[in-house]
């Protein structure tokens, strides 16, 4: 019998380049056709003048996102750290930190940040507490991915770095991380994804990112039709080429 | 090898190593043998110092076995090779000397090569383990044990994960390593190669240590527990 027919795998799903391009066009199509009849002329012209703006929204865009995953990223591992820590209170705080956070919409945490706990140490850079407030919310996310590519080194390969004494920087270095990198860059790259869309919130607390310069510029041209076009088709700019970069990865580091 | 093992208890989720006391001196080879779960592994690596006990002390050549000193003289060998994965044969080994052991570069280049080639693996060298044979994999590892010079070497069951003819490619390399002098612990299912090998032996059942003593108990069992045990692996 053939076993390929009792499990597909990924030689049988792949969908051949023709189909590929067949799906990008017709999704196109009906996006172009939906956005026609729903308004007839367009005029992207107006917007020219804004473009200094929307160029810096799509800058921080960028640049939160790049704080955010690596602030994300120091905090995720600053919380394995104390998930695996010999202190049991350290081990609590970690997961009801992670509870706290998996608990609150993004929307909300920027709101407490920007405005709770910002002004009442003293800043009222909302920006900083914004960006804070991503990294604060993705930081479990991340211990997540940590801990699950970490788990997946079998316990012996500890014992063996133990026995032959290698420090704990020596073991992160040169066995732990250079194992984990590929099991971990999918995760992570997926997070990130998660990031760039997520910073569109911090249009509510006036931060000058993408979402905000764009309705910025729709509120005083009015075309805020092409305005929104123009967002997505930039968002997936970051976020397409990001997910291809992934499956690259995979592909190029997987076993 | 001087062994001084007393009172020792270990406890997983039931009670697997019960009140264990041993003494021995003057032997180079110790094998542990007996049916799986019968704690031989874990004897092992307390022995070892891999692991602690819960109670009792434990003792080798002089040396409480938790002691960082210790640990560094030791080469253990697990049941599957454990090398790192995405390291070549030679630099799982040079990593360490590297690394742990403080050696330069090239030193430590050069007794990766000398530990490889005495297992007969120095054409295989800059491969990656999931590139080479288990038994080669396996022997790789022995030879990483060998390379930080222990004054023990522990085996733990090092070919249960091999066919026939892999078994039979590492157990006479480590037959060759004999006469480097060093002293050896192993447990094993081979009972063959223990008569080859081993100049003492204990046989474990249930967690406790039925009977022990030279290569002559293995011919003239005395409890029934190591008689049945004996006409199974003949």
């Amino acid at each position: 019998m053939n076993k390929q027919k009792l499990s597909p795998n990924a030689v049988d799903l792949k969908a051949s380049a023709g189909s590929y391009s067949l799906a990008i066009g017709s999704l196109v199509a009906l996006v172009a056709f939906t956005v026609i009849i729903s308004k007839g002329t367009f005029n992207f012209g107006s917007l020219v003048p804004y473009k200094s703006l929307i160029i810096t929204g799509f800058l921080n865009t960028i640049l939160v996102s790049v704080i955010s995953l690596l602030g994300s990223v120091v905090l995720g591992f600053f919380l394995y750290a104390l998930s695996i820590s010999k202190v049991s209170f350290f081990r609590a705080f970690s997961d009801v930190f992670t509870e706290l956070m998996y608990g609150t919409p993004m929307l909300v945490l920027i709101f407490i940040m920007a405005y709770i706990v910002g002004p009442a140490y003293g800043t009222y850079n909302r920006a900083v507490m914004g960006v804070l407030a991503i990294i604060l919310y993705m930081a479990p996310y991340m211990m997540n991915v940590l801990k699950a590519s970490i788990s997946s080194i079998p316990e012996e390969q500890y014992m063996a770095m133990d026995l032959f004494g290698f420090t704990k920087t020596q073991r992160y270095r040169y066995l732990i991380i250079p194992q984990v990198i590929k099991i971990l860059m999918p995760p992570l790259m997926n997070n990130f994804s998660l990031i760039i869309k997520g910073s569109a919130l911090l249009n509510i607390i006036a931060y000058h990112e993408l979402f905000y310069a764009i309705i910025l510029t729709g509120s005083k041209t009015l075309a805020f039709t092409e305005g929104y076009i123009i967002l997505w088709g930039l968002y997936l700019l970051l976020t397409i080429p990001l997910s291809q970069l992934t499956k690259y990865v995979e592909r190029r580091f997987g076993t | 090898m001087i062994l001084n093992v007393s009172n020792v208890n270990k406890y997983y989720d039931e009670h697997i190593l019960k009140n264990i006391n041993f003494k021995l001196e003057g032997r180079k080879s110790l094998a542990i043998i007996g049916a799986s779960g019968s704690g031989k592994s874990t004897l092992l690596r307390l022995l070892s110092g891999m692991e602690t006990p819960q109670s009792g002390t434990i003792e080798v050549n002089g040396h409480i076995v938790t002691e960082e000193e210790y640990k560094r003289k030791i080469g253990f060998v697990f049941q599957t090779h454990n090398l790192f994965p995405h390291l070549s044969l030679e630099r799982n080994i040079s990593l360490i000397l590297e690394k742990t052991r403080g050696c330069s570069i090239e030193e430590s280049k050069e007794v990766a090569i000398k530990n490889l080639t005495l297992l007969h693996l120095s054409d295989q060298l800059h491969k990656l383990p999931k590139n080479v044979s288990g038994g080669q994999a396996q022997r790789a590892s022995i030879a990483r044990a060998m390379s930080i010079d222990p004054d023990i070497l522990f085996l733990d069951e090092p070919t249960s994960s091999l066919d026939p003819i892999l078994t039979y490619e590492v157990l006479e390399a480590i037959k060759e390593l004999k006469v480097l002098g060093k002293d050896f612990l192993l447990v094993t299912h081979q009972i063959s190669f223990v008569r080859d090998f081993a100049d003492y032996i204990i046989f474990m059942h249930d967690g406790e240590i039925i009977e022990h003593g030279d290569l002559s108990i293995l011919d003239s069992p005395k409890s029934t527990i190591f008689k049945d045990f004996m006409m199974k692996v003949r």
